[in-house]
């Protein structure tokens, strides 16, 4: 028998795109595989729907922090990879370390040192 | 490149971003529908699963076209055209709205009252007329 999946963690808004962002830091990615590698990384708590990521990846473009370009995926099909760019990774830093503090902080409040 | 300048180059070639994002989608679907397969579905389960995933399409494509459309301008430009068609439809409306505009006189209760009566005397006369076919 298959184990219960975890309850499933609505994503804070603006996490979406730091998450994305982190996912491209290695390398090029199209859609899918970025949907892919936040679920299993997360070990299936995060799940990004198909109708948020879409329009988060095309948001990003628009700001310039990814730019996009067609490829031909592993089976040969054509695929829109996105890649991060100079900007992005400004960017992602700069969210990061917002998300490093408020997570110290949420620690702080939720498991205070006695 | 600005945000704002990227948007007016996307709104110049939206036809093209529309057609990569339903390209975009279809690939997303077809390697969806190909790891269900690859899961044990069959194939027409797989698809079936895939798109159900994918959810509501149409909705999707709208939410990302707000990126490359300028809903507000286009609601103006939508309400102006039919404000004309109205204005042109009704010419009698326009011209004495023109003219007490231009006389600076504006209109009065008594003049609205009589405007209001014969415009709905003559949809009354409409529609009996409407009816009787």
């Amino acid at each position: 028998m298959r184990p219960k999946p975890p309850s499933r963690v609505e994503l804070l808004r603006g996490t979406l795109d730091l998450l994305i962002l982190r996912t491209l830091l290695p390398g090029p990615s199209h859609g899918h595989a970025i949907a892919k590698h936040i679920q299993r990384t997360s070990e299936d708590l995060l799940q990004v729907e198909t109708g948020s990521l879409y329009p988060a990846l095309y948001r990003l473009e628009a700001h310039g922090w990814v730019a996009a370009s067609w490829d031909l995926s592993e089976k040969g099909k054509r695929a829109r990879y996105y890649r991060i760019t100079p900007l992005g990774r400004k960017q992602l830093a700069s969210e990061q370390s917002k998300w490093d503090a408020f997570a110290r902080a949420m620690g702080l409040l939720l498991k205070p040192v006695v | 490149m600005t945000s704002l300048f990227r948007k007016f180059m996307w709104w110049q070639h939206r036809r093209r971003k529309e057609n990569e994002l339903r390209e975009e989608l279809q690939f997303h679907l077809s390697k969806e529908a190909d790891e269900r397969q690859a899961d044990g579905l069959t194939e027409d389960q797989a698809k079936w699963a895939a798109s159900r995933d994918l959810g509501n399409v149409t909705l999707l494509q709208e939410d990302t076209r707000t990126l490359w459309t300028w809903t507000p301008l286009e609601q103006l430009a939508q309400d102006l055209r039919y404000a004309l068609r109205m204005l042109l439809r009704n010419r009698a409306f326009t011209a004495v709205a023109a003219l007490s505009s231009r006389s600076g006189s504006a209109p009065t209760p008594q003049s609205t009252a009589s405007w209001t009566r014969s415009c709905c005397a003559r949809c009354r006369f409409r529609i009996r007329h409407r009816s009787s076919w």
